[in-house]
């Protein structure tokens, strides 16, 4: 009973300690998401002007202040890529997000740099986001699963996906209103 | 019984003085720096950082260290992951600071595979990182007719601040900018709250709980607190036996 329990002890362990070293590290760099959501077509380089009132709402999705006068993105017809960084626990988890008139196409985990959360990279988490669009008061129209242990890192996800939805909406909207 | 009594009061009296009067200094102390802590918000305390270099080597930390670019009559230097235009923080830019520039209407920092680009005034208009496209290893930054030259270990680049569209060129080896230390005038007048510091609350609560000493320091002021206890029993215990051979209480 005692040797179960100890082999069970050096499980846990092993997996949380290896789980976490293979969890971690850049998955896809910048330049390879955006080719890969683009494929043949030449994506527009571009940027969204953060104006006084953009960055407000921007700050009330991201629950913090947000800096910058302006944030890049790639864009083709109505699609646009956007790459984000946001703090999961304490650092920054890279994502990109891929719009498509208004809805989500596609979410991504580009980089994770901290030993827990992540799971949020696995395609079975990231698909829930598929087709979602953003309410009027700026939050995503559809309830996202969390993931036990990865809290932080789902609310990180969460928050990126409504600031890329509102930004898209943004930029593809002119003159701003 | 009252003979008795009486050497046990004369004994209890005796301790009583003796230990009153040996942690006198110290229940004045602890008193002070308790009172201080209470009124710590309305005093602002925590906003207090003390930067004494005996202080930072007595908790470990490292005396920071303030290293720029000179660019015009402007510093842009880094402590700590902190990006200081002069004396004012303006953004978080992983350390180390391997060079600044300016160009008309904009100031770049270049820190640890990010690009910072900032207004005259310091306001951060980008980050641009090897997601957005910066490439590997960059860690040369200069200016040159207004064009912005970056470098790794391999090539040298120009990069568009606007479209971020990089280009390769030749390679130079002169004119890249290199972070010096910065004046220490700038240096005391930098936001100190932005750079690593033991705050005052901090000093004051490990002096009152004794940590500042370690764990012998904790265990002295775990002492006092006994010997307080001590006091207060033998403060009653005399009290109550004067009563009695006074006659009293009854």
């Amino acid at each position: 009973m005692r040797r179960a329990a100890k082999a069970a002890l050096l499980f846990v362990v092993l997996f949380t300690v290896i789980g976490g070293a293979w969890g971690k590290g850049v998955y896809q760099t910048g330049p390879e998401f955006v080719a890969e959501v683009f494929g043949d077509t030449k994506p527009q380089a571009d940027y969204l002007l953060l104006t006084p009132g953009r960055k407000e709402i921007a700050s009330q999705i991201m629950n913090r202040s947000v800096r910058g006068l302006r944030t890049r993105y790639w864009h083709n017809g109505n699609t646009s890529a956007w790459i984000m960084e946001e703090i999961g626990k304490e650092l920054p988890i890279t994502i990109g997000v891929v719009i498509n008139d208004n809805r989500i196409q596609q979410v991504k985990i580009l980089a994770f740099r901290e030993s827990r959360g992540w799971e949020v990279r696995y395609p079975s988490f990231t698909a829930q986001y598929a087709d979602v669009k953003i309410t009027e008061d700026f939050h995503l129209d559809t309830h996202i699963d969390g993931i036990t242990g990865a809290t932080l890192s789902v609310r990180a996800v969460t928050k990126v996906a409504a600031l890329a939805l509102y930004y898209h909406q943004q930029a593809f909207q002119k003159p701003e209103e | 019984m009252p003979q008795r009594l009486r050497k046990i009061f004369l004994f209890n009296i005796k301790w009583h003085r003796r230990i009153g009067l040996g942690i006198t200094i110290m229940l004045i102390f602890l008193a002070a720096t308790g009172i201080l802590l209470n009124h710590s918000p309305a005093l602002n305390l925590a906003d207090k950082h003390l930067k004494a270099p005996w202080l930072l080597n007595w908790y470990g930390l490292e005396h920071p260290q303030l290293e720029g670019v000179r660019i015009g009559d402007q510093w842009l230097s880094l402590s700590d992951n902190s990006l200081f235009l002069d004396t004012a923080p303006v953004a978080t830019c992983p350390a180390p600071l391997h060079g600044a520039a300016g160009v008309p209407d904009m100031l770049l920092a270049l820190c640890e595979d990010a690009l910072l680009l900032l207004t005259p005034s310091g306001e951060l208009i980008e980050k641009v990182d090897t997601f957005s496209g910066l490439p590997e290893g960059i860690t040369r930054l200069q200016a040159l007719n207004n064009q912005i030259l970056i470098s790794n270990a391999q090539q040298t680049y120009v990069i568009d601040p606007e479209s971020l569209s990089i280009s390769v060129r030749a390679n130079i080896e002169d004119g890249w900018s290199t972070p010096t230390a910065v004046p220490d005038a700038l240096f005391k007048q930098i936001d100190s709250s932005a750079l690593p510091g033991i705050s005052l609350e901090s000093l004051i609560l490990d002096l009152h709980s004794g940590r500042f000493f370690g764990a012998a320091g904790v265990w002295f002021v775990d002492i006092i607190g006994i010997l307080l206890c001590v006091l207060a029993l033998t403060g009653i215990w005399a009290w109550n036996s004067r009563r009695r051979l006074n006659g009293g209480g009854k």
